[in-house]
């Protein structure tokens, strides 16, 4: 009867060398090219058709290399990030959210400048709040391709049927709370609330200059400052500005909610404005977060190019990183309206066609615009943030209460 | 006496052991391929995992050995996993009898030979065949605010429902969209099951005068026990698994109201990056299964009749 065991268990050692011989990244190929995988994220065919773009710029650029694509929407790529970076198969050059890179400096590079300068790279030419933002402790970990400040997205026609002056740039926070309250009535509303933290961020910047990361990357959600900006955005409910929020994990509730025309504005980033001009029925404008007692302020988050930790060829990956993040690809990216450039010589080539109304708001967003703080478990700040916050703007828990939830279960989540 | 029979009692033993040896070859054979999927999708993932909860494994970075560290952080210091399976026992508990209720009464108003019993199967069994993903999308068009529900409501003088927004009206959708979905299974095998039960029985118990919930008590439930005891095995189990529902509808939210034991395994392994404590996280909830699952085995004895 051994016999009959022994076979399937020989099939199955098979099978698993077979499943671990799959695996692996990069190799050299016998025409002397180098295969460089490059992993991104993309949700949709315009998306993945603008990478491709890409792909082959770099392989204009450098016939030796080889690039192989391959893409996930954007909650999946960080799913698939951690299955493959637990068996060590993740790709060499890896998409890099700014507000994640602390999360994931365990499995990227450090880019030292000598190496960046090697590969033509001068940080100068980029924004500095995103070149700030994709860095860890002072030390470069991907480059930026693209930014966005959050801006205020409002419904044109809207404002005119109620007759409230349309928003303009440098517009103060009373402006906007008495527009939300005159805009709102009969199911409408005028502001639709999105219980993120980067949104949040941009209220308490404006109203605080302080965000809830402090400076040297420590948690400060119970700050006063953090408590004074859920007051005020849970007014924005209890006084019938805004809807009542869901539990959901459609993340652009708030902003379909304003493309439906059910809101007549909502904060969101550049990034949304070529899906916004495509679904709205109406007139739209853009403007810039309104000003509070500190301005008018908004964290900037873009996302860039990092090379992970276990990349064969390291020179090679950052060549391709060279020319995803070049000014021929920044100006491709732009004109298909993919994204907002970093490198700030680039960034005119976006305006144009339906993104041209947003020109003068991004440029004057830009001076407001501090990096998205992040913490190494910035994804469970996110998390428990966005679901606590459902409960909290709804009215259900205090603001105190709710950020002193999310603070010590993030605290409790961390030491584990 | 055939020759047969004379060459059996000639020498008994060797030709049976050659003919058991024969069986035993096929009956391999046939399992080989099942028995290497088992091995490969089943049993080698669950070692495994059961391997990764004794260390710290991080998606990112070093792993070591923990021991038990993994299993007494979340029993003991993680604010949230005892909320998690306080929502698993939640939804179990609203979940099992009102499936049971749904599909039970369904089978049997559509047992007697009634006009268009085929069409109403297959259309109390339509949701099940539909993708969780898809059935949790349209649920959430017609619960969210301003969806079909909240209109609805306006015309009963309630203004501003909004279910998705209160933990409690959170985890009443997650049942509700988890029965509309679920009833369909249980009542097929209910019909079938009463399908195969003797129409005899209950003309004779008519002619002893019993009524009909007699006949029910004493004769529908017993005869039908197998298929619930499957039933409620089954039912259990998955109810236990609970995860595409909130995942889809509300995240977890509001709050961790809806964070269930598989939700919060996935959050731990793959959005924090945490493959040790998440892997404590399912090893908790195995045990769990496989315990009232043995409960339930145990005592099928009792109330379980097999023809």
């Amino acid at each position: 009867m051994k016999r009959y065991v022994q076979m399937p268990i020989a099939a199955l050692t098979g099978a698993l060398l077979l499943a671990a011989c799959s695996g692996g990244g990069d190799a050299d190929q016998d025409d002397g090219t180098t295969t460089i995988t490059f992993s991104m994220w993309a949700g949709s065919a315009p998306e993945t058709e603008a990478l491709e773009t890409l792909v082959d710029l770099v392989e204009d650029a450098h016939p030796e290399i080889r690039v192989e694509l391959e893409t996930a929407p954007f909650n999946d790529y960080w799913t698939r990030l951690a299955a493959q970076a637990s068996g060590g198969t993740e790709a060499c050059v890896l998409g890099v959210q700014s507000p994640r890179t602390t999360s994931i400096q365990g499995l990227l590079l450090p880019l030292e400048d000598s190496a960046l300068t090697d590969a033509d790279i001068d940080l100068d030419e980029f924004d500095q709040a995103i070149v700030e933002g994709t860095q860890v402790d002072g030390v470069q970990y991907a480059i930026p391709y693209d930014l966005g400040p959050l801006i205020v997205f409002y419904n044109a026609d809207a404002f005119a049927d109620a007759g409230v002056p349309a928003p303009e740039d440098g517009w103060t926070v009373e402006e906007f709370t008495s527009a939300a309250a005159t805009l709102s009535g009969e199911g409408r509303y005028g502001y639709a609330l999105n219980p993120s933290v980067d949104s949040t961020t941009a209220w308490s910047l404006t109203l605080t200059g302080q965000q809830g990361v402090a400076e040297d990357g420590s948690l400060q959600l119970t700050s006063p400052a953090m408590v004074e900006t859920v007051e005020f955005l849970q007014g924005f409910i209890a006084a019938g500005s805004s809807p009542q929020l869901p539990a959901t994990s459609d993340t652009y509730n708030a902003l379909n909610s304003f493309v439906a025309g059910d809101a007549a504005m909502a904060v969101d980033g550049p990034w949304q404005l070529a899906y916004v001009a495509e679904q709205v029925a109406f007139e739209f404008g853009v403007v810039t977060m309104p000003a509070g007692p500190q301005g008018s302020g908004t964290p900037v988050a873009g996302s860039g190019y990092g090379i992970s930790a276990g990349c064969e060829h390291p020179e090679e990956a950052l060549q391709v990183i060279s020319v995803l993040t070049g000014p021929d690809a920044q100006v491709a990216l732009a004109e298909m309206g993919r994204a907002y450039p970093s490198r700030t010589e680039e960034q005119s080539a976006y305006f144009h066609g339906e993104f041209e109304i947003a020109e003068d708001t991004l440029l004057a967003a830009a001076e407001g615009g501090e990096p998205l703080r992040s913490t190494v478990n910035f994804t469970q700040v996110n998390t428990l943030f966005n679901q606590y916050a459902v409960s909290a703007l709804n009215g259900d828990m205090t603001a105190a209460e709710f950020l002193e939830t999310v603070q010590s279960q993030t605290e409790a989540g961390a030491q584990q | 006496m055939t020759t047969a029979s004379t060459g059996v009692s000639r020498s008994p033993a060797a030709p049976r052991r050659a003919l058991r040896r024969r069986e035993a070859v096929a009956a391999y054979g046939f399992l080989t391929p099942s028995g290497l999927g088992f091995l490969a999708f089943t049993l080698g993932p669950i070692l495994g995992s059961l391997a990764i909860s004794f260390f710290h494994w991080p998606v990112i970075g070093g792993r070591s050995w923990a021991g038990l560290t993994n299993f007494l952080t979340i029993l003991t210091e993680d604010p949230i996993f005892w909320r998690a399976v306080r929502n698993t026992l939640i939804f179990v508990v609203l979940y099992m009898p009102l499936n049971f209720l749904l599909a039970l009464g369904l089978a049997l108003w559509i047992s007697p030979q009634i006009r268009g019993r085929g069409l109403y199967r297959l259309l109390f069994f339509l949701p099940a065949v539909t993708p969780i993903v898809a059935n949790a999308l349209v649920w959430r068009l017609l619960v969210q605010p301003n969806g079909l529900f909240a209109e609805v409501a306006t015309w009963f003088g309630i203004e501003d429902l909004n279910p998705l927004g209160s933990g409690a009206g959170a985890m009443a959708v997650v049942v509700a969209m988890s029965l509309w979905q679920g009833f369909g299974y249980n009542m097929l095998v209910f019909s079938a099951g009463l399908d195969s039960i003797p129409e005899q029985l209950y003309e004779a118990a008519s002619l002893d005068g019993a009524n009909v919930l007699h006949r029910f008590a004493r004769i529908t439930l017993p005869m039908l026990s197998p298929s619930i005891f499957f039933a409620t095995v089954m039912t259990l189990i998955t109810s236990f698994q609970v995860f595409a529902q909130p995942y889809v509808l509300t995240a977890g939210g509001p709050g961790v109201a809806t964070t269930t034991m598989v939700m919060y395994l996935y959050q731990r392994g793959f959005q924090l990056f945490d493959l040790g404590t998440a892997s404590a996280v399912a090893t908790s909830l195995f045990v769990i299964i496989a315990a009232i699952t043995a409960v339930q085995f145990t005592g099928q004895r009792r109330w379980v009749h097999y023809e």
